[in-house]
C-alpha cells in the first residue's frame, strides 16, 4: 500500500518539522541580536550626540578614539589578567576540593549540594557581600586576619578582593562538574590499577585525569567566556576603583555608552571587546577541540 | 601485627585531615553567606570591632525594606523572569527537539544558537537600547522579557539538547507505527522523556534571568521595570550603605533560588554538571 504519495508526504512533513522547529530561535535571535549587533557595526562609524542622535559621519574615529584611551588599553589588560588568574585559582581549587569531597562516600552528595550556593548568587550578591566583608572597620576579613589593608581603596589589595571574590563564587561550578564526573569513573578501573601495582599519583595521572579531561576542557571555556564578562560585581565591590583600575573591558564600554552618552564610542569598544571575546574563544575551542578529538579517539 | 596498627592510625589520621578540609570549605562557602543573613537581622549591623553574631536581633530592616517599595523591584523581577524563561523554554524545545532529530543545515543551526553565549552582554545592549529607544521599550517589563530571550533561547537550547539525545527514536517510530499522529507522539511519548531536562533548563534560564544586571541597568531607568539586582546595586551606587537593609535585601534575592535548589536538587546538579561536561 505505500505509494510514492505517502513516502512523498513524508519527506515533506519531516522536512516541514525540521526548519518549522527552529524558525522561531533563529528568527527571534536574528531579530534580536544579530540585526541590533550588524547596526552597532554601522553605528560605530558615526557620532551621536548626547541624546542618543545619530549625527555625522565620522569613520574609524571612534576606533582610534577607544584604542588610545589609556583607561581602555588598561581595561583590557586588567581583564585579560583576571580571567586567566581567577580561572586557573578556580581550576586547581576545584580540582583538588571535588577529589577531597569524593573521598567521602556517604555525605558525598550532602558536601556537593552544601557547596554550590554561590554560584547561584547575583554577581551583585557577591560583589555588595564581600564589599561588606572586606570594609576595614566593620568587616571581618582584617579583623579575624589581624591584618590591616585598605582592600577597595589600594592596590595591589583591590586587585585580590575581585579575585576572591569570584573564586569564592564559581569555584563551586567547578567541584560540582569535577565531582560528578569523579563520581562516574568506574571503580573497576581503579581495582585494575591497584592489582597492576600503581600508586596514588599514578591511579590519577593514568585513570583519574584521563576521565577528567572532557570536564575540565568544557568547564574552562565556559568559564573564560563568562569571566571576560566581568562586570556587575566590580561595579559594587570596587567601583571601578581604586582610581579606574579595576574597571573591566564590559564596565568601560558601558561608560563610553551610558555614563559620557558617547553612542558612537561605546559602539566602537563593544565591537572591539566582541572582537577580543571572539579571539580569545577561538583559541580555547581549538585548543579544546583537539583535546576532546583526542580523548575520543583514545 | 604492628604493620596493621600503624596503618589503621595512619588512616584514621587520613580520614580526620580530609573531614578537617571538607569542614574548612564548607566554611570558606557559608561565612559569607551567614554574614548576610545576621547583618539583616542585627540592631546595630556595623559595629567596631565587629561582631559576626549580632549582640541583640531585630526584624526592622525588613519592615523597612519592604515599606520602601522594595516589593516592587521583586514584582518586576519575578513577572520577567517568568515570562522571558516559559518563551525560552517553548522556542529552546522545538529547537532543540529539530536539531537533534535532524540536525538542520549540517550543525550550522546549532552553531548559530549556541554561538550566542559568547557576544558580551554589553555589547548585545547597546544596540537594543537604541532599537527600544525608537520602539518605547526602555522602562518597561516588554523590553526586559525580550532582551532576556538573547540569554534564556542559547542556554535552555544548550542543556535541552543534551537531555534530548537520550531519548531513543526508536520509541518515536514505534508510536508512529501505532498510528499516532506527530502530535500525539511529541505529547504522549517524547515529552514525559524529556521532562526532566525541560525542568532543568527552566530553573537555570530562570535564576541565570532573576540574577542578571547588566541588560536591566541598561534598559530601565525607573522602578517601573527595574530588577532586584538594580535595586541591590543601589545601596553602593546612589542610595547610600545601610548594611542592615542590605543583607535584608540579599537573603530576600537569594531565598527562591536557595529554595528551588533544594527542592530540586538532583535536577539541578544534573543540569548544571551538563552544562560543564557534556555537548
Amino acid at each position: 500500500m505505500s505509494t510514492v504519495a505517502d513516502i512523498g508526504w513524508e519527506v515533506s512533513s519531516e522536512t516541514t518539522v525540521k526548519w518549522l522547529f527552529v524558525v522561531p530561535a533563529v528568527g527571534l535571535l536574528l531579530g534580536i541580536v544579530i540585526y541590533p549587533f550588524l547596526k552597532m557595526i554601522w553605528d560605530s562609524l558615526f557620532s551621536f550626540n548626547s541624546a542618543g542622535q545619530i549625527g555625522h559621519l565620522v569613520g574609524f574615529a571612534n576606533y582610534s578614539y577607544v584604542l588610545s584611551d589609556q583607561v581602555f588599553v588598561h581595561s583590557t589588560l586588567f581583564t585579560i589578567g583576571f580571567v586567566i588568574v581567577t580561572v586557573s585559582i578556580e581550576l586547581v581549587l576545584g580540582l583538588g576540593v571535588s577529589l577531597l569531597i569524593n573521598s567521602f562516600s556517604r555525605i558525598r552528595q550532602v558536601l556537593v549540594v552544601l557547596s554550590l550556593p554561590p554560584m547561584m548568587f547575583s554577581p551583585i550578591v557577591t560583589g555588595l557581600t564581600w564589599r561588606m566583608l572586606f570594609n576595614g572597620s566593620y568587616g571581618i576579613v582584617n579583623y579575624w586576619t589581624g591584618i590591616n589593608v585598605d582592600w577597595i581603596g589600594h592596590q595591589p589589595w583591590a586587585y585580590l578582593g575581585v579575585v576572591v571574590s569570584d573564586v569564592w563564587m564559581w569555584t563551586p561550578l567547578f567541584v560540582l562538574v569535577f565531582t560528578a564526573t569523579l563520581h562516574s569513573i568506574p571503580d573497576v578501573y581503579y581495582e585494575a590499577g591497584k592489582v597492576d601495582g600503581m600508586s596514588r599519583w599514578q591511579q590519577f595521572k593514568w585513570i583519574t585525569f584521563p576521565q577528567l579531561r572532557t570536564a575540565i576542557a568544557i568547564t574552562l571555556l565556559l568559564r573564560l567566556i563568562r569571566a571576560f564578562k566581568l562586570f556587575p560585581k566590580v561595579r559594587v565591590l570596587t567601583m571601578g576603583g581604586p582610581g579606574s583600575s579595576t574597571v573591566s573591558l564590559a564596565y568601560r564600554t558601558y561608560q563610553y555608552a551610558f555614563s559620557f552618552f558617547h553612542l558612537g564610542k561605546g559602539s566602537a569598544a563593544g565591537v572591539i571587546y566582541w572582537l577580543i571575546m571572539l579571539v580569545v574563544a577561538m583559541l580555547v575551542f581549538r585548543t579544546i577541540a583537539s583535546d576532546l578529538f583526542t580523548t575520543m579517539e583514545g | 601485627m604492628d604493620g596493621d596498627d600503624l596503618r589503621s592510625y595512619s588512616s584514621l589520621f587520613v580520614r580526620g585531615s580530609l573531614l578537617v578540609a571538607a569542614i574548612v570549605w564548607l566554611f570558606w562557602i557559608w561565612i559569607p553567606v551567614g554574614w548576610d543573613f545576621f547583618r539583616g537581622l542585627a540592631v546595630t549591623p556595623q559595629t567596631a570591632p565587629p561582631h559576626y553574631i549580632p549582640q541583640n536581633l531585630t526584624l526592622v530592616h525588613y519592615h523597612k525594606l519592604l515599606a520602601g517599595g522594595f516589593l516592587t523591584y521583586v514584582r518586576n523581577s519575578t513577572i520577567i523572569t517568568t515570562t522571558s524563561t516559559i518563551i525560552s523554554i517553548v522556542v529552546a524545545s522545538l529547537a532543540a527537539y529539530s536539531i537533534n532529530r535532524y540536525n538542520p543545515g549540517d550543525s550550522q543551526v546549532m552553531m548559530f544558537i549556541l554561538g550566542m553565549r559568547f557576544l558580551p552582554p554589553i555589547a548585545v545592549v547597546i544596540p537594543l537600547y537604541m532599537m527600544f529607544l525608537r520602539f518605547q521599550l526602555i522602562n518597561s517589563w516588554y523590553g526586559l522579557i525580550i532582551a532576556y530571550l538573547t540569554i534564556g533561547i542559547p542556554i535552555s537550547t544548550w542543556i535541552m539538547l543534551i537531555f534530548f539525545r537520550r531519548v531513543p527514536v526508536a520509541l518515536e517510530e514505534a508510536s508512529w507505527i501505532d498510528g499516532w499522529s506527530r502530535l500525539q507522539t511529541l505529547r504522549r511519548v517524547v515529552l514525559p522523556l524529556i521532562a526532566p531536562g525541560i525542568a532543568s533548563a527552566a530553573i537555570i534560564t530562570a535564576i541565570l534571568m532573576w540574577n542578571e544586571y547588566t541588560m536591566a541597568l541598561v534598559l530601565t531607568t525607573n522602578s517601573s521595570a527595574q530588577t532586584i539586582p538594580i535595586y541591590l546595586a543601589g545601596f553602593v551606587t546612589t542610595r547610600g550603605i545601610l548594611w542592615g537593609q542590605m543583607g535584608a535585601a540579599t537573603m530576600i534575592a537569594i531565598t527562591p533560588i536557595i529554595v528551588i535548589a533544594f527542592l530540586l536538587q538532583e535536577r539541578l546538579v544534573t543540569g548544571f554538571s551538563l552544562e560543564g561536561s557534556n555537548g
